[in-house]
């Protein structure tokens, strides 16, 4: 890495501006708000100095939107040299440009933390420079806040694509979880939408990224030095700006979590910021149903041991905006059911619409103490309105209605359709794990 | 046999200590601080706090049924439910006979009732570490006020004393009169802390404050705004302790909030009757 000192200064875009940290502020979290990652979870860092990072994460508030908020997320600059055409901070747009100086960055991490308003710092950037002076700076900021703030906080970094792996590898010892934004399934769709930003880059990062992964795995003491990257590497697609498919999105995702070992792919629904003949019109709100849909597939795929063929397949691509993509498998596939909640595997209950990890674990230790009937199940988290359907307590089937396809449906969606009428937007309610996992910091 | 104690976690374990120990026929347990009717013909007993014996007798149900069971009992009794200890009492009970693996039989009324109540604690206690919100004074320290359903403060004791390791700060339970007091090696506990009514924020407070209010309007995306959502994660209820929850300048000077809001200083704050 041969980039003289002189050059950043020369380059660093904290030179052309004058606005107050308060501007700053407003401008930079403003710009940041279309990443939905949020997690401050899987990392132990800890340390003498401030802060230690906590192992399931916490959500510190919640926005206006719903969402957790855990990071001060900001970027350090919205100056652009890129253009693409879905993002707000593209260079054509024209808007107020801002940046933060290294300093300012981390005085406002620490002054936060100290507060109990954050986890850590989420720091991304537009690209103001060359991918690898961007980087410089980002690196130089995380830099002072470990050594001179002596923090220990979490910290999210958004990898510049195109930097060099070097830069990638430095981060990761300075960062709690790094991220990178894939944005689109397909490498023809950002070719559209982001001619310059390219997929090979990302995969790069990923793939330098991963190496650390592989060398955590060594013994101790054939470790280089201290852990790097701890929670791993994520990544983002942004849903509903290119045709494609739920499966051609849930195929993408899981072949970043299998091939590339990344811990989370985060979606998001596409809302137009920009007017641009490549990007679609969309004549109504953004399509957070569907998030909301393959988020639920996403996680059958991390936590239930589901693959991407048995919730889609190519005859049916698209998930069922009726019912949850657990519910819709077991719907297609009735043979299986109802289960003897009292023998069913562990691998069986988690496949029970209405049972979650939690419940299955509860239901397995209940189980070894006594028999297990339909009051009990309740008491245990089991989500009655929905996990009926599919079981039975050796002697009677729970459900109240015949197990047929056509009335396990309608009794599952009777109850959400009178929700969606009263309500424009989706019932988070029906996603227990979502709830939960929430207040863990994840999503 | 009634038994009587002075409604804090060592006066329970010191009775716990007694009732097993002397086989006890316990028909109900009373916390003394609250007046109680008493029922005729029932045989009374007060059990006197002692905190060796306490330690005593935690350490011998640590040893037989496991630092899980103890956290579980810690955290069930900690929610303050109606006759917990009651519950808690049978618990340790037929944990000593048949082991700590009691605690797996959720679907028994008992377990089931003193489970959901340790989750209680444990679920708010989480919450706490997310939810509270410390203010610098103006010596230095930073508080944070809180009035939680159950008793779950103390919980969040280790947890900030890890993070804020060289910082000074104070976790002030309004509700029970509880302070925590973080120092540079470690926390205690403090009972029937009191607030003096004039109390000054540190000059940088009020500035804080308001970049944290403007980031958090910031990142809430407009285009997806669902306040329903929010409430469903962060009930009203809990808005007043929350800088981001206020208007513009509201928790900014003392002197205009009202009482509810004050912010002490911990050097202001009397501590009494010091435990643990």
């Amino acid at each position: 890495m041969s980039v003289s000192s002189s050059l950043i200064h020369l380059t660093s875009p904290a030179l052309h501006s004058s606005a107050t940290l308060e501007d700053k502020l407003r401008i930079l979290s403003g710009a940041a708000r279309y990443d939905a990652s949020c997690a401050s979870s899987g990392s132990t860092r800890s340390g003498s100095g401030l802060g230690v990072a906590h192992k399931s994460g916490i959500c510190h508030s919640w926005s206006a939107d719903g969402r957790c908020i855990s990071l001060l997320k900001v970027l350090y600059s919205n100056h652009c040299r890129y253009d693409c055409a879905y993002c707000l901070n593209r260079r054509s747009n024209d808007h107020q440009r801002a940046s933060f100086t290294p300093d300012e960055l981390a005085q406002l991490t620490v002054d936060f933390y100290r507060r109990n308003y954050i986890e850590g710092l989420f720091l991304s950037s537009a690209v103001f420079a060359s991918p690898d002076d961007t980087m410089l700076q980002l690196l130089e900021a995380l830099r002072l806040l470990r050594q001179k703030y002596s923090f220990h906080g979490y910290v999210h970094l958004k990898v510049i694509p195109g930097c060099s792996p070097e830069l990638t590898v430095q981060a990761a010892q300075l960062a709690d979880r790094m991220s990178a934004n894939i944005e689109l399934p397909t490498g023809q769709g950002l070719q559209l939408l982001a001619p310059e930003k390219r997929e090979d880059e990302i995969l790069q990062i990923f793939s330098t990224a991963g190496e650390l992964q592989q060398e955590r795995k060594l013994p101790a003491r054939r470790r280089q030095d201290s852990v790097a990257n701890p929670a791993g590497m994520s990544t983002q697609m942004i849903v509903g700006a290119t045709p494609d498919s739920d499966l051609t999105i849930l195929k993408r995702a899981d072949l970043l979590y299998r091939g590339s070992g990344l811990k989370r792919v985060y979606y998001s629904a596409y809302i137009p910021v920009n007017s641009d003949t490549r990007l679609p019109a969309l004549p109504g709100p953004p399509p957070l149903l569907r998030e909301h849909r393959i988020y639920q597939a996403d996680w059958l795929l991390r936590f239930y041991q589901f693959g991407v063929d048995e919730i889609l397949d190519p005859a049916h691509p698209q998930l069922d905006p009726d019912v949850d993509p657990k519910a819709a498998w077991a719907l297609r596939h009735l043979e299986h059911f109802p289960l003897d909640v009292n023998h069913a595997s562990k691998e069986e209950l988690l496949r029970v619409p209405g049972i979650g990890v939690r419940s299955m674990r509860r239901i397995i230790s209940a189980r070894r103490h006594r028999r297990l009937q339909s009051d009990d199940l309740g008491k245990l988290g089991v989500v009655m309105k929905r996990a009926r359907y599919f079981l039975h307590d050796g002697r009677f089937y729970l459900g109240d209605v015949p197990q047929r396809e056509d009335f396990i449906r309608n009794a599952l969606t009777s109850d959400t359709r009178k929700k969606a009428v009263s309500q424009l937007s989706f019932d988070f309610s029906a996603a227990s794990e979502m709830t939960a996992s929430a207040l863990t910091g994840e999503l | 046999m009634i038994l009587y104690y002075d409604g804090s976690l060592d006066g329970f374990i010191c009775l716990l200590g007694h009732a097993v120990k002397e086989h006890l026929p316990v028909t109900a347990i009373l916390s003394s601080k609250k007046p109680a009717s008493v029922a005729l013909f029932e045989q009374e007993r007060i059990i006197v706090t002692d905190p060796d014996w306490a330690a005593t007798v935690a350490g011998g149900l640590h040893k037989k049924l496991g630092q899980r069971f103890m956290r579980e009992l810690a955290q069930a009794y900690y929610s303050e439910e109606k006759e917990i200890e009651h519950d808690l009492l049978h618990l340790v009970r037929r944990a000593l006979k048949s082991g700590p693996g009691v605690l797996g039989n959720l679907a028994d009324p008992l377990i089931n009732r003193v489970a959901s109540a340790a989750q209680k604690t444990g679920r708010e206690s989480h919450r706490l570490l997310g939810l509270l919100r410390f203010r610098r004074l103006i010596d230095d320290s930073y508080l944070a006020c809180c009035a939680p359903r159950t008793n779950a403060a103390p919980l969040t004791g280790s947890h900030f004393a890890a993070r804020f390791q060289a910082m000074r700060w104070v976790i002030l339970d309004e509700k029970r009169q509880l302070g925590i007091f973080g120092t540079t090696d470690g926390w205690q506990l403090c009972t029937d802390v009191a607030i003096a009514p004039e109390l000054l924020q540190h000059a940088e407070e009020n500035e804080i404050a308001t970049l944290w209010r403007n980031f958090y309007h910031n990142i809430s995306n407009p285009d997806r705004f669902n306040p329903k959502l929010r409430r469903q994660f962060m009930p009203k209820k809990e808005w007043r302790y929350l800088t981001e929850m206020q208007p513009e300048g509201a928790s900014a000077s003392p002197s205009e909030s009202e009482s509810e809001s004050e912010s002490p200083s911990p050097s202001m704050i009397s501590k009494q009757n010091e435990s643990r």
